[in-house]
């Protein structure tokens, strides 16, 4: 079981809102390439939400749209309810870009303090604010080391921490898991999910896919700038499940009989493997084994992983291969 | 005027840890430093030869880093996509411009600031007493760095790296002359030809040509107007008014072009 099914403290309530929007950019000379097209969905307050496609799909030009970087050429972008331009609306947001460079003459505690300031805290505050978040991500040991000399990790780290700053109510991660060793990337996904706990909205854009079935709520993949699926993980990856029976001393009738049902059959190392996507017809299955003096070794329900879904996808959706 | 501050000292703070910054900042102090050494070359012309030397390093030397920093800021602020984490947080883009150019002008006024007060100090030591318009012709000289900044700045919004530079160095030349950019566009008023005869002897071209150089001349900054040398040479003494008409014109200058680099910069997608 995924953590998203364990707990869902989704309100209902929209925090980011979008509707019919298309992205062109210029070329030059005239021309213009359409990054996004007609592209509307929504994220609640106090979800994991997880935009995910192969390169150049419109995740980052996604992103910049709802910070306010780069403007629609139609439709509607909301955050809050307002504009993504809304100076009130960025006072809630916290954002990583994907490889953050920050300034690299400053120090962790002097770019935590930069961005603290932006926020027009007093000195205690960020002193406060600075204090928890370096120990939030790990990064105590290394606060007066210049970021010129962090490594890819470290620099996620604090990228990571300037984007708590504020203590944000919705906060957009471009890839922040890239570059972490093992250990840290399961850190900072238990603190995307303490976050949540905490009624805070993520918004997460990621290739890596597992992670994002692992915490999101809800996916959206997004290919040559189009929708072409979204939904709960769980609405998404049930209609690939199925059950599989694997029994032994199966007589060659009975296993003829259950093929008969349309049941994929295989055998495997003496054993007998049945796979049922039509859930109902697992007890007739289990009495036919039984009939026939087979002994059942393990019945388990499958799904397919959302990477399988996301690669169908996207080939069902005409895009070249995946890079 | 916070967030203003905050972004104004980060860049301050950034151009400072600059190693480009100092290398040009100590050649600049040991120029000036020097200039007592080398007036030598010119006996009994010590004082003028120490001033002209020392205004000349500090025009130069300043005009290296304000130009190289005013070029880069917002390029680089792109191409580190440092700007994103910025403009994502409650930063409205005129603030953040705003800002930059203040940091600018900030780093501008103690580069000059330094070099000026080890010139006024080297001059006075010469000249056996202070000399007033050294202070004048030093504070004119920042006035006339901070339109070159905010050329390089409002260029930066739009242009790259290259363009920038070369861009705030080509409007530095021709500002410098814009006199004489009038003399050429208005020969009749500074050859004494008589006006009629002069208009009927000169063709189409030459008056298409003439309304291009008046157009240059009130498009680009008055940079001749900052540039007292002479006077001071001459030993004559500069008006305080003429220095507050130059101050004053260098203020409205930058805040026009400010004005349109924020105007240029609202609509740029990063």
């Amino acid at each position: 079981m995924g953590v998203n099914e364990l707990s869902n403290v989704s309100s209902g309530e929209v925090v980011v809102e979008l509707r019919n929007v298309r992205k062109e950019y210029p070329t030059g000379w005239g021309g213009t390439i359409l990054a996004l097209d007609d592209v509307s969905f929504e994220v609640y307050r106090g979800e994991i939400f997880g935009l995910v496609g192969p390169n150049g799909s419109g995740k980052t030009t996604t992103l910049k749209l709802i910070l306010g970087l780069i403007f629609p050429t139609r439709g509607e972008i909301k955050v809050f309810g307002s504009s993504p331009f809304d100076i009130s609306v960025k006072n809630r947001i916290g954002f990583l870009p994907d490889g953050p460079y920050f300034y690299d003459f400053l120090n962790a505690d002097e770019l935590l303090d930069f961005y603290g300031r932006l926020f027009g805290y007093s000195k205690s505050e960020r002193e406060e604010r600075i204090e928890l978040l370096l120990d939030l991500v790990g990064m105590k040991r290394f606060r007066k080391m210049p970021l010129r000399n962090y490594s890819k990790g470290m620099m996620q780290r604090i990228g990571l921490a300037q984007a708590l700053i504020n203590d944000p109510d919705l906060l957009l991660l471009d890839e922040p898991t890239t570059g972490i060793d093992p250990i840290g990337a399961h850190d900072i996904k238990q603190l995307l999910l303490q976050l949540r706990q905490q009624g805070k909205t993520i918004f997460l854009c990621s290739h890596l896919l597992a992670d994002v079935q692992m915490i999101c709520d809800r996916v959206v993949i997004l290919n040559l700038g189009r929708v072409i699926r979204k939904g709960t993980v769980k609405e998404l990856l049930e209609p690939t499940a199925v059950t599989e029976v694997v029994a032994r001393d199966v007589s060659e009738e009975v296993f003829e009989r259950v093929r008969g049902l349309g049941v994929t059959t295989e055998r495997r190392d003496g054993e007998v493997v049945f796979r049922l996507s039509d859930h109902d017809r697992v007890p007739e299955v289990i009495d036919a084994i039984r009939a026939c003096n087979g002994h059942i070794t393990s019945i388990t329900r499958l799904t397919e992983t959302l990477e399988d879904v996301f690669i169908k996808a996207v080939r069902e959706a005409g895009a070249p291969e995946i890079t | 005027m916070r967030v203003i501050w905050v972004i104004a000292r980060n860049t301050f703070q950034e151009a400072i840890r600059r190693k480009f910054f100092w290398v040009v900042f100590l050649f600049a102090l040991v120029a000036i430093a020097s200039a007592n050494l080398f007036s030598g070359i010119a006996p009994g012309e010590e004082k003028k030869f120490v001033f002209d030397f020392g205004l000349g390093s500090i025009t130069l030397f300043g005009m290296l880093i304000t130009i190289f920093l005013g070029a880069t800021m917002i390029p680089s602020e792109v191409d580190r996509r440092t700007i994103f984490t910025i403009l994502s947080k409650p930063v409205r883009r005129w603030q953040f411009l705003l800002g930059k150019f203040l940091g600018l002008a900030l780093t501008t006024l103690v580069t000059v600031a330094c070099m000026g007060i080890l010139l006024v100090v080297i001059h006075s030591y010469v000249a056996k007493g202070l000399d007033v318009n050294v202070i004048k012709a030093v504070a004119l000289a920042f006035f006339q760095l901070l339109i070159i900044g905010a050329i390089a700045l409002a260029a930066s919004t739009r242009g790259s790296l290259a363009f920038n530079i070369v861009f705030a160095v080509l409007i530095y030349f021709v500002g410098a002359q814009s006199s004489s950019l009038l003399a050429l566009a208005e020969p009749e008023k500074h050859l004494a030809v008589e006006r009629a005869q002069h208009e009927e002897a000169i063709s189409w071209k030459a008056y298409v040509f003439r309304g291009v150089l008046k157009t240059v001349y009130w498009l680009v900054p008055h940079l001749d107007n900052f540039d007292v040398r002479q006077a001071i040479v001459t030993e004559s003494v500069v008006p305080w008014q003429t220095v507050i008409n130059s101050i004053l014109y260098g203020l409205l200058y930058c805040s026009v072009l400010i004005l349109v680099a924020v105007v240029l910069f609202q609509d740029q997608e990063f």
